[in-house]
């Protein structure tokens, strides 16, 4: 799966570190990210790194180079095999303009792309209070750690069937799986930081007598949102790949639905319109999420 | 256990306080018979202890004696195991108001600007806007951050920080004020400023305060009164009188009785330092 946010290490800032996944166990099969430490004016840099920096081009020009030389290795090599049936990655850029004209391909795309962004802003929600609660309270986290890591393990896909028989061949299914797959890794996530407050904030609190709503929404939320942040890229592509997998499986319209279809009647540029679009709105997603970051949490590591 | 006044006679010696107040006797916080287990471990017993109004007591000992647990408990933060504290009079039933304190790392907290933070306090307490808005500016420019309002915190030197930190214990006015090695985590010249400045606001409006430091000098300089913690578990060994006069300044540094009570606070430790040594040895 390539939904893994960068990790962003965190180099000492002289406080300890709690690996957001320690508490659920959940790491088994996806590395849960870890919100970059708050770098402090000691933030080693590895020397590598700093010497890369002066002599290089810079990265993005080194990454579009990179890419560009994966697509003419792969237009090559379909021409050598000269298979009508292999994307040509010039076919696909030439079929855009047509597929870009055609309202059904946008409708289908914003059916995707709007159930994933409500799906996700539920999933958010919920997944926030839940795990800020299981972060605070012992109990709930007590009752809900061992529901919540073996959910999350569980690909969405492989209940969608049986969620077909309970709501149908509908986009109600698709916004329920879609949402309950990106309520999960925010669960896990903002529960891990909600829970590793600093103890000295904690104490300044309590000097001021702060309630437990202060605490909980001044503190302990103010405290997961780099966690919460990481949580949601993580939320998002597993929202999007569960709701192509709703549309394959359920044929719910939609960009996945489309997406089918025309490789099943051999239209495989245009599917492959489909699949950069889609591609290209999660990496928007984690791009402007990752702005978001450092806009607005400038003091965690980049 | 030594209880003797050190080397000068009784209390209220050398409190001039600040000029033309008269120093008040009245007892702000009570500590008696104080001790805190955990398990086992018993870190401190015995704990008798009075912080009078317009008086600085330092704290000194050994790490681990329990200076910060002890803190923590006129704080609110902890609860001694048995004996009792007493704030203004009232048993100690959690943090109280009026009492603030100052943490050896800051406790700013990132995403707020130094504005809000030091704002904090106040807007627990449901102060009113006017009130903040005369107040925590005025804080601010009597720690000496005014223009840096609108920074966060990791925009500031570490002796920035903490002068927030300060502002945002005092902008709640509080009667009593708790600092634990305050500037332990800032380097020696900024430390050196901060001492000076903290006296200077002290002696603008002199509360009760506990200071508790690893620096000899510093327990000296800032305090009317030495308690020195030993043992295991520790008790208090001795109180030391210092008996100069506010305001303090840097010739205060020089002077004989600095230097004579330095020494003596010196010999305490030590004695444990050595003891300690002869026991591994
Ligand atoms: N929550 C706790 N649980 C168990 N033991 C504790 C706890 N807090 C403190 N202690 C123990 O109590 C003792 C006193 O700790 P405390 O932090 O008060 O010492 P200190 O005098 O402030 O030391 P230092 O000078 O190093 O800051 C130590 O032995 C410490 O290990
Ligand atoms: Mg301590």
């Amino acid at each position: 799966m390539t939904e893994q946010p960068q990790i962003h290490a965190g180099a000492g800032a002289g406080r300890p570190v709690s690996a957001p996944s320690a508490g659920l166990g959940s790491a088994a099969t996806e590395a849960v990210p870890l919100p970059g430490e708050p770098s402090g004016p000691g933030q080693a840099v590895p020397p590598g790194e700093r010497r890369r920096e002066r002599r290089r081009p810079p990265d993005w020009l080194l990454r579009t180079l990179a890419g560009v030389a994966l697509l003419a290795l792969w237009e090559l090599a379909a021409r050598a095999l000269g298979s009508d049936f292999v994307a040509r990655p010039t076919a696909v850029a030439q079929a855009v303009p047509e597929v870009f004209a055609t309202e059904k391909f946008w409708q289908d795309a914003w059916a995707t792309i709007w159930s994933v962004i409500e799906g996700v802003v539920i999933g958010a929600v919920a997944g926030t209070l839940l795990g800020l609660a299981m972060g605070r309270i012992r109990l709930v986290r007590w009752f809900f750690t061992s529901y919540v890591s073996a959910l999350y393990t569980l690909p969405m896909v492989a209940v969608v069937p049986l969620m077909t028989i309970w709501l149908g061949y509908t986009s109600e299914t698709r916004l329920v799986a879609v949402a309950l797959s990106a309520f999960l890794p925010i669960v896990v996530t903002t529960a891990d930081g909600s829970r590793s407050i600093p103890k000295e904030y904690l104490d300044v609190a309590r000097t001021f007598r702060a309630k437990v709503h202060n605490i909980w929404f001044g503190i302990a939320l103010r405290n997961a949102i780099p966690y919460l942040i990481a949580g949601l890229q993580l939320a998002i592509a597993r929202a999007l790949v569960t709701a192509v997998a709703v549309e394959f499986l359920a044929g719910v319209p939609g960009l996945g639905y489309s997406i089918l279809m025309q490789t099943r009647s051999f239209q495989q540029n245009e599917a492959f319109v489909g699949v950069v679009l889609l591609t290209v709105f999660v990496v928007g997603t984690r791009a402007l999420l990752t702005l978001a970051r450092r806009r607005f949490l400038p003091w965690y590591g980049r | 256990m030594t209880r003797s006044a050190g080397r000068t006679p009784t209390a209220s010696t050398g409190r001039g306080a600040s000029p033309g107040a008269a120093p008040s006797d009245a007892a702000r916080v009570v500590v008696s018979q104080g001790r805190v287990n955990y398990g086992d471990l018993t870190v401190f017993e015995g704990i008798d202890l009075t912080v009078k109004d317009r008086e600085i007591v330092s704290i000194v000992g050994p790490s681990g004696c329990g200076k910060t647990t002890l803190l923590r408990c006129i704080d609110g933060l902890t609860r001694l195991n048995s004996g009792t504290v007493t704030v203004d009079g009232k048993p100690l039933n959690g943090p109280m108001p009026g009492v603030s304190m100052v943490f050896q790392h800051f406790g700013l907290f990132p995403w707020k600007s130094v504005y809000n933070n030091v704002a904090y306090g106040l807007k627990l307490q449901g102060a009113p806007k006017e009130q903040i808005e005369e107040t925590v500016p005025k804080y601010i420019k009597m720690v000496g951050l005014a223009g840096f309002e609108k920074s966060y915190p990791h925009q500031l030197s570490g002796g920035m920080q903490q002068r927030a930190g300060l502002a945002r214990a005092l902008a709640v006015e509080p009667q009593v004020l708790l600092m634990d090695e305050p500037f332990s985590a800032i380097d020696a010249q900024t430390r050196e400023i901060l001492q000076f400045e903290l006296l200077r606001i002290w002696e603008q409006r002199p509360i009760a305060m506990l200071f508790v430091t690893h620096s000899i000098d510093e327990a000296v300089l800032m305090g009317d009164r030495v308690v020195v913690l030993k043992g295991r578990p520790s008790r208090i060994h001795e109180v030391i009188d210092v008996g100069i006069p506010h305001p303090r300044t840097r010739d205060t540094l020089s002077t004989p009785r600095f230097h004579d009570v330095k020494g003596h606070v010196w010999d305490l430790l030590m004695q444990e330092v050595i003891a300690a040594e002869r026991q591994v040895g």
